[in-house]
């Protein structure tokens, strides 16, 4: 009798084991699978970033065009360089575009189907606030793509009259940024100017404006004008992150030769 | 007894399965997928870094160590790099083996925080042209050729050669900095004449050039003579001794063809042992329309073909570049390893 009492108990114990086992190795197999998916997500991720960020798609000069590309690339058209964004295809991506592509036309075009969901972020490599103080002094705040304060930045304000004549003359003031990423700058007070900053760290370079929307970018340490507004940042995605874990790629471009950080998420 | 020998029994498979159990999950737990994650973000960090770094822009700063740059390179690392990477970066000449740039974050956090690290290494080649201003003075005499058949028109030109001739001296001696460098003229035909010494003054030169007149035949050798003779009276010793010769002919005086060409070859070899830098220019249409072996062999440091009166400005050009702009070509490569701790 204890005999088989010991054998009963003995099979439950086992039995509870391996129940609490088989949960246990279907979680971590799961969590694994997950991974192993993962993986591949990121693989496809890498691909689309890729085909994005190095193809100029088609039309090549879809970005001046006001019509849907047929095939999704952000590339400069013939450039020999890698990684050199046309502004002008990156500006349809932000809303205030007249020729707005929304993300999920993007997702059909890059041949995703509607379970995947992507975020592009496009951001300048140093983000630029300026402070107007009054009386021609601005304080210039600059911290890094990921919010951290930039010290050592040459900071070059470009005191302009608007609106902006290309044989104006103007002031130009330099500084570099200390250990809180800021510095000031002064100028002559003169009416009717505003103030373009151009901050560089060894030729990597972001340009901001006082102004929003100012056709204008420096070129060799001359303002001149542009084609298209100074972008700020595109905020471009077909929906809201979840809070699983997702891996994210990141890539640097070259957009009117200002450097910007691009991040891209893909996921079900 | 036998109940003890069940018991026991029980008790192994017990740890039997508990040991499995624990094998199967260690195993699950260290699989590779976390570390293959892992080596993919560094690997994408540390592709970007070279990316930014690989622009002639940058690493001309670097080469020229432009006021702030080793603190403004550690920054733009650190900025590159997501936080709690190391990094260690050389960058280093191929062409010399200089090494250029060493920074690195590796020996000051690693040690101390004594944690596992995995590392990735890349290097990258990037051909990079500098390009400085010639200090050394230069002392230029130019040669032209002024010879009947300079006055010849190509078909469809409204202007003759001498007149393209003359216009891409002018260009030339613009891109002299006077008030470093002298420049003088002798022109040849049947006889060579010094028509400017070597001087400062441009204007004084250009109304010489301006004044040339196409006739004669073509004697190459004393125009080199005539050359040394100036750069041994007025050429200065701390300068550098440039010859420019043109011509659109076969050099036959003095005397006949064969004579003129070996006199103008043994004035080249006595100009080449004087130190004097000698380029040369064959124009016409037919390169049989001149003696293009002997201008090849009286320049020292290049002969050019002008195939047209036209192309001889920027052949000019050219010439001024080679000689006023020393152009360094360098391999820069760049090696950078990174570490995270786990």
């Amino acid at each position: 009798m204890q005999a088989s009492i010991e054998y009963i108990i003995a099979g439950l114990t086992i039995l509870s084991i391996l129940v609490v086992a088989e949960t246990n190795m279907l979680t971590l197999i799961v969590h694994t699978l997950t991974d192993v998916q993962q993986e591949v997500s990121y693989g496809k991720a890498e691909e689309i970033l890729d085909t994005l960020l190095l193809s100029p798609g088609y039309p090549p000069d879809w970005g001046a065009d006001s019509a849907v590309p047929e095939l999704m690339g952000l590339a400069v058209q013939s450039s020999t360089e890698e990684y050199i964004l046309d502004p002008k295809k990156v500006l349809r991506l932000t809303e205030y575009s007249d020729h707005y592509i929304p993300p999920a036309t993007t997702r059909s075009i890059l041949g995703l189907d509607r379970g995947y969901q992507f975020s592009l972020r496009i951001i300048p490599f140093f983000i630029i606030t300026i402070n107007n103080q009054g009386n021609g002094t601005y304080t210039i705040s600059v911290v890094n793509y990921r919010g951290v304060p930039a010290s050592n930045v040459n900071v070059t304000g470009y005191y302009i009259s608007i609106p902006f004549r290309y044989n104006a003359t103007y002031q130009i003031e330099s500084a570099i940024t200390g250990v809180d990423g800021t510095c000031t700058l002064t100028f002559d007070y003169t009416p009717n100017s505003t103030l373009l900053v151009c901050a560089s760290q060894l030729g990597v370079e972001s340009l901001a404006a006082e102004e929003s929307n100012l056709n204008l970018k420096v070129k060799n340490g001359y303002v001149v004008e542009s084609e298209t507004p100074i972008i700020a940042s595109v905020e471009y995605s077909t929906g809201a992150l979840s809070q699983l874990k997702k891996d994210v790629i990141t890539k640097f471009v070259k957009i009117d030769g200002y450097t910007y950080y691009v991040d891209f998420i893909l996921w079900r | 007894m036998v109940t003890r020998r069940g018991q026991m029994r029980i008790i192994e498979a017990l740890i039997a399965c508990v040991l499995m159990f624990l094998c199967l999950s260690v195993s699950i737990f260290f699989s590779n997928v976390y570390k293959v994650t892992e080596a993919t973000e560094l690997e994408e960090a540390g592709l970007n870094v070279i990316n930014t770094l690989d622009d002639p822009g940058v690493i001309e700063k670097v080469i020229l160590k432009q006021d702030g740059w080793d603190s403004q390179l550690k920054s733009l690392i650190e900025n590159l790099l997501p936080p709690d990477t190391f990094y260690n970066l050389t960058i280093y000449s191929s062409v010399t083996g200089q090494e250029l740039a060493n920074l690195s974050n590796i020996m000051d956090q690693v040690n101390q925080t004594n944690s596992e690290t995995s590392s990735f290494r890349q290097v990258v080649t990037i051909s990079l042209p500098i390009t400085r201003n010639q200090t050394r003075k230069v002392d230029v005499m130019l040669v032209m050729d002024r010879s009947g058949s300079m006055g010849q028109k190509e078909p469809g030109d409204q202007y003759n050669k001498m007149y393209y001739a003359k216009e891409a001296a002018k260009t030339f001696v613009d891109q002299l900095n006077m008030s470093r460098d002298m420049v003088g003229l002798v022109s040849f035909a049947t006889e060579a004449t010094l028509d400017t010494h070597l001087t400062n003054s441009s204007s004084d030169v250009k109304a010489a050039i301006d004044d040339l007149y196409p006739n004669g035949w073509t004697n190459i050798g004393d125009a080199i003579n005539l050359t040394i003779q100036e750069f041994q009276s007025n050429g200065r010793s701390d300068s550098i001794w440039v010859m420019i010769l043109l011509s659109d002919g076969k050099a036959n005086r003095p005397y006949n063809e064969t004579y003129a060409r070996e006199y103008a070859l043994l004035q080249a070899e006595a100009a080449r042992e004087l130190g004097i830098r000698s380029y040369t220019i064959g124009l016409g249409a037919n390169t049989s329309d001149f003696d293009e072996d002997l201008l090849r062999q009286i320049a020292s440091e290049g002969y050019y073909y002008a195939p047209s009166a036209e192309d001889l400005t920027e052949i000019y050009l050219m010439i001024a570049q080679d000689l006023l702009f020393e152009v360094n070509y360098d391999i820069v490569t760049i090696q950078l390893i990174l570490m995270r701790a786990r």
